[in-house]
């Protein structure tokens, strides 16, 4: 893990959807650099292409210009080193909860019993212990979301694609979990980008937040967060929201989305 | 700090119900009899493992609101043999042409001495079973040919509607020069509920193609892994669907298929007694035909309650 070597790198990167009706051009021109081990964080406009972002660094997708590359490779197409957390759950009712979270770990044949006992470990972490033999129907949507971000971190990727994991949580359950998934990130060095809504969650999250201008959109502003203390330690998300600055980078980041979002008029 | 509290709890709950560790010191605090009403009344059930007096008279009430539908569905049935009956005796209709419930249990009586009618409803019941399921495993075939290779079925689209709006019986001869006079039965039973559960199981996949298959892409699967992993089981819906439109499709080609060509099953048993003027021949193959479809249909059911507990998908 040196720091520094971008991990993940977009040059120029553009993306039009093709339908024989339209084009819609969702982004253009992205240049994006994530180091080994950074948390990223975008917010933008509901409908500018964040999904979209993730879809072309996961490998689901193929700009229609520009390159993507993950450690200086061009992707070219899904790999095991990237996990990504659609932001819908797709968990499949024909399976229980315990065989749900396992799935990516059964698509690239890794070894049963260790996913099984950290997908288990999990699961007893994230409160679900009791409901790994439950069909998915049987649960809420916040823990069906729990259960999602579960099969993502037991495919045990390097790279993290977070699609507004946490949306469907009451209040107090996302900021216990947001603290949570921040620790084994950073415990397990790995590189995440958050796509979220919600600024706060951004900024307490991620050492860089970016924020996305309106379709066909570009990263139209980054904020580096500097809220660790003088020893340089990492405080958890939960101590950096109580930060005096925390106020102030949520101001700048809401005007800044303002501008974007008051556009469509 | 994790597990919050009313969590905890639901969790336990629903732990007691399968009986799973915790629960082992609640149930032998319940007397004994109050946890017997517990297991046999609510197995596999969300809800508290002693039923509530509430629930016990929703579920005694649930029982009886589906003993008077049967009861009803017998009686209507009583009702109708009594009145064909009657109607018959008491000559409002020519018994010739209507025969009667009396008089169809005697011909089927010496029918069955005779063994004839066994034979050609164990052949006709043969004809519809192969049939089923020469359609169902060669129309899923052709339907996850359709999804693997998705240019085949573009080329192919055309020709499927086509076949799918001719009418069938139009190929009984064909059939019957092709295939000789047993085996154009197949033929006949086989073309008319293909097409229809090609189409369906093919539109089942393209449903899943747009949700589920994506978060397998995600992982990378192979479309071998999307095959066994997605398609195949969140398909059990439509394919327990497209069987029980199979069961009467099937036989219906499969009559129509005897009427044509055969000398044997009971489509021929009908097309003869229609023939020699036999009303009661006609009528008890008519009714043997009945009840090989309630079989069938009882059949498949069955086989959809097991698939359905194995593969569960809520729509
Ligand atoms: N498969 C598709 N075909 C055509 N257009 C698409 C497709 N997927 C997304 N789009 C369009 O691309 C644009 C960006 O979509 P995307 O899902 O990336 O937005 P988003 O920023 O994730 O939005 P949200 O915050 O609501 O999730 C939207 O205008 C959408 O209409
Ligand atoms: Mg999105």
């Amino acid at each position: 893990m040196e720091m520094g070597t971008p991990q993940i790198e977009l040059i120029d990167a553009s993306l039009s959807y093709f339908t024989p009706k339209q084009e819609t051009e969702a982004i253009r021109d992205v240049r994006l650099t994530v180091r080994a081990g950074e948390f990223v964080g975008i917010v933008g406009p509901s409908g500018c292409g964040k999904s979209t972002l993730l879809s072309l660094i996961s490998g689901m997708l193929k700009p229609t210009q520009g390159k993507v590359l993950i450690d200086g490779r061009e992707v070219l197409g899904t790999s095991p080193q990237v996990g990504y957390m659609l932001q819908h759950d797709h968990l499949f009712e024909w399976r229980d909860v315990l065989s749900n979270v396992t799935v990516g770990a059964e698509i690239r044949r890794m070894d049963r019993n260790r996913a099984r006992r950290s997908a288990m470990e999990l699961l007893e972490r994230y409160g679900l212990g009791g409901f790994a033999a439950h069909s998915p129907s049987q649960l809420s949507g916040g823990m069906r979301q729990r259960v999602a971000l579960i099969r993502t971190l037991v495919a045990e990727p390097d790279i993290l694609l977070l699609d507004e994991p946490f949306s469907a949580l009451d209040f107090q359950t996302r900021l216990t979990l947001a603290d949570e998934v921040h620790r084994i990130i950073r415990e397990q060095g790995k590189t995440a980008v958050l796509v979220t809504h919600d600024i706060q969650e951004a900024i307490a999250m991620a050492d860089r937040v970016m924020v996305m201008s309106r379709r066909p959109s570009t990263i139209s502003k980054v904020y580096e967060i500097r809220l660790g203390d003088e020893a340089g330690e990492d405080p958890t998300p939960w101590r950096k929201r109580e930060s005096p600055r925390f106020q102030a980078y949520f101001n700048d980041i809401w005007r800044e989305l303002e501008a974007h979002v008051a556009k469509t008029g | 700090m994790w597990p919050r509290p009313d969590r905890g709890r639901s969790a336990k709950r629903r732990n007691s119900l399968t009986g799973q560790s915790s629960s082992q010191p609640l149930w032998e605090a319940v007397p004994r009899t109050t946890a017997r009403i517990a297991e046999a009344s609510a197995p596999g059930t969300e809800g508290s493992p002693l039923p509530s007096p509430l629930y016990r008279r929703y579920l005694k009430r649930k029982r009886r609101a589906r003993l008077l539908v049967t009861a009803s569905q017998l009686a209507l049935l009583a009702l109708l043999l009594a009145l064909w009956e009657m109607v018959a005796r008491l000559g409002w209709v020519d018994s010739m042409l209507t025969s009667s419930p009396s008089k169809l249990a005697g011909s089927f009586r010496t029918l069955a001495a005779e063994g004839t009618l066994w034979k050609h409803t164990w052949t006709t019941g043969l004809e519809t079973i192969a049939g089923i399921a020469v359609s169902m495993i060669a129309g899923m075939a052709i339907a996850v040919l359709f999804w693997w290779w998705t240019y085949s079925a573009k080329v192919l689209e055309p020709y499927i509607v086509v076949l799918n709006a001719l009418p069938k019986v139009a190929l009984g001869p064909i059939f019957y020069i092709w295939l000789g006079d047993r085996y154009s039965v197949y033929g006949m039973a086989v073309a008319i509920s293909l097409i229809v559960t090609i189409m369906m199981i093919e539109s089942g996949f393209k449903e899943l193609a747009k949700t589920k298959l994506k978060l397998m892409e995600s992982f990378g699967a192979t479309k071998l892994q999307m095959l066994r992993m997605v398609m195949l089981p969140a398909s059990v819906p439509t394919l327990i669907a497209a069987l029980k439109v199979n069961v009467g499709l099937t036989l219906v080609g499969v009559i129509m298929g005897e009427f044509l060509s055969s000398k044997a099953g009971l489509g021929y048993l009908i097309i003869y007694g229609g023939q020699v003027f036999q009303m009661d021949l006609v009528m008890v193959s008519v009714c043997m035909l009945a009840l090989m479809s309630v079989v069938l249909y009882g059949l498949v059911n069955l086989l959809a309650k097991l698939l359905t507990r194995k593969y569960p998908v809520d729509r």
